[in-house]
């Protein structure tokens, strides 16, 4: 097949077959680079993100485990304080919502606590690859006691989809659930 | 020629500028930590002497292994666990544990018996750890041989630390004890995990009452006994750095039915006791 003129020409220059073979090298380079930054960015696809009165507003999914339990609510916090304190995390707050509520109002109301821990190590680990999570911090467990006399035990477990937490987010969410499963045996 | 290789030596400075592993690695400097023997020093001046006289302890984990975390969350919450090698057996069975934190203002927190119808001596509770110090596991055999296993703990303020739940709560429930065994389709000669709760502020004498800030008087659990059908299956003397609301994990071989006995005192000489039957579940 006969060569065109121009064809020729740029064959006969050497260092423009060079200057284009970089420059796919470069574009090949741009393009990992965005998908990395676009997977890395977007941990949880369930993410639904709008505006509203100047600010963002974030949908994010967060996922629960919990546990229903006939053990009478004081022993309850208590086992949940001892296994708290038994995985080395730090009890925080201990938020006696239920009780509050029942004494400003002076009603009778049923029981309602909020635990907030954490552990310091697993949160540094956390926090440097993925900032994000420090609204999740500290770890946050619900126990509630309504008039059916069951209590229920709930956790804000970490997600188990992003790619960048995925091995230590099943580490703590294994403590997680041992924590609420311990508090209703 | 020149011009390239100070190019080249610029880009390296900014590239371990922007590289922030490389840039903390520059910027650290060496931490200065308390040597081996500053950490041991009030064992090897004191506490050795005081609770051991001249009696030889071999330091070593051929008996059992001692866990505990280097740094504890919680000063007042310190989980530690003895895990023991050997099984106890009436040959050789380890009879007598100590736990010792060497900077405790008691430093120690509790002496354990254990014989061969625990089937193994494995341990588990949470201490109070008052400053950074070594806590000491001292088992004695029962050809009194002494071994000991020590981990240094960073902790501090765990004698102080008010406690977790309000007086009213705490005197409401103070006693309570909740002895949970698994549930046994038949008895045999394993040993089976066995965990004690005791309800129990276990104050230490040197946390400040949040309203008055005046200090809460000790009162603390002193003494803890289990029977199974008449026989000890675990005693111990405790002191102040037992954390609130105590819960040991031990072990005991359920050869038979019968009935566990669980017998505790504290140092306002209150005495608390539970009774519980253990049968096998039919299937």
């Amino acid at each position: 097949m006969p060569y065109r003129s121009s064809q020729l020409k740029s064959m006969n220059r050497p260092y423009l077959w060079v200057a284009i073979f970089w420059l796919k090298i470069l574009l090949a380079f741009v393009l990992l680079l965005a998908i990395a930054t676009a997977s890395s960015t977007e941990p949880n696809k369930n993410k639904k993100r709008h505006k509203i009165d100047g600010g963002n507003i974030t949908n994010v999914s967060v996922p629960v485990y919990s546990r229903e339990t006939k053990k009478p609510f004081d022993d309850v916090i208590e086992d949940l304080l001892v296994i708290i304190g038994e995985h080395n995390f730090r009890l925080n707050q201990h938020a006696h919502i239920g009780k509050a509520i029942g004494e400003r109002n002076n009603i009778s109301f049923f029981s309602a606590d909020v635990l907030h821990f954490c552990n310091l190590t697993y949160a540094k680990e956390l926090l440097e690859v993925a900032p994000d999570y420090l609204l999740r911090m500290p770890c946050r467990l619900s126990v509630i006691q309504k008039n059916d006399k069951k209590t229920k035990i709930e956790v804000w477990l970490l997600p188990e989809d992003d790619k960048r937490t995925i091995e230590l987010s099943n580490k703590i969410n294994t403590i997680l659930k041992n924590i609420v499963n311990y508090g209703a045996n | 020629m020149h011009t390239k290789l100070h190019l080249m030596i610029l880009m390296s400075f900014f590239l371990a500028s922007s590289n922030p592993v490389l840039a903390e690695t520059i910027k650290k400097k060496p931490v200065p930590t308390e040597s081996l023997d500053s950490q041991n020093s009030v064992w090897n001046d004191m506490l050795k002497d005081f609770y051991f006289e001249d009696k030889p302890i071999i330091e070593s984990d051929e008996v059992f292994d001692f866990t505990a975390p280097y740094r504890a969350e919680d000063g007042a919450m310190v989980p530690i666990k003895v895990t023991a090698k050997i099984p106890q057996t009436n040959e050789r069975f380890i009879k007598n544990m100590w736990i010792i934190i060497d900077k405790n203002p008691k430093p120690l927190a509790g002496k354990f018996q254990f014989s061969p119808l625990n089937g193994k001596a494995d341990l588990a509770m949470r201490i109070r750890v008052d400053a950074y110090s070594p806590v000491r596991i001292v088992a004695e055999m029962n050809d009194d041989k002494l071994y000991m296993v020590s981990h240094y703990v960073k902790s501090s303020g765990g004698c102080s630390a008010p406690a977790s739940s309000d007086a009213a709560t705490a005197l409401a429930r103070l006693g309570k004890i909740r002895l949970k065994t698994p549930k046994i389709s038949s008895f045999f000669e394993e040993p089976v995990q066995t965990r004690l709760a005791i309800s129990h502020p276990n104050t230490s004498g040197l946390q400040k009452d949040q309203v008055t800030t005046l200090f809460v008087p000790p009162h603390y659990i002193s003494k803890i006994d289990v029977k199974f059908e008449g026989e000890s299956i675990f005693s111990a003397e405790t002191d102040i750095s037992i954390s609130e609301n105590p819960n040991f994990k031990f072990y005991f071989v359920p050869k038979k039915a019968g009935t566990l006995v669980t017998e505790v005192t504290d140092t306002k000489g209150n005495k608390f006791t539970q009774t519980k039957k253990l049968e096998a579940t039919v299937n």
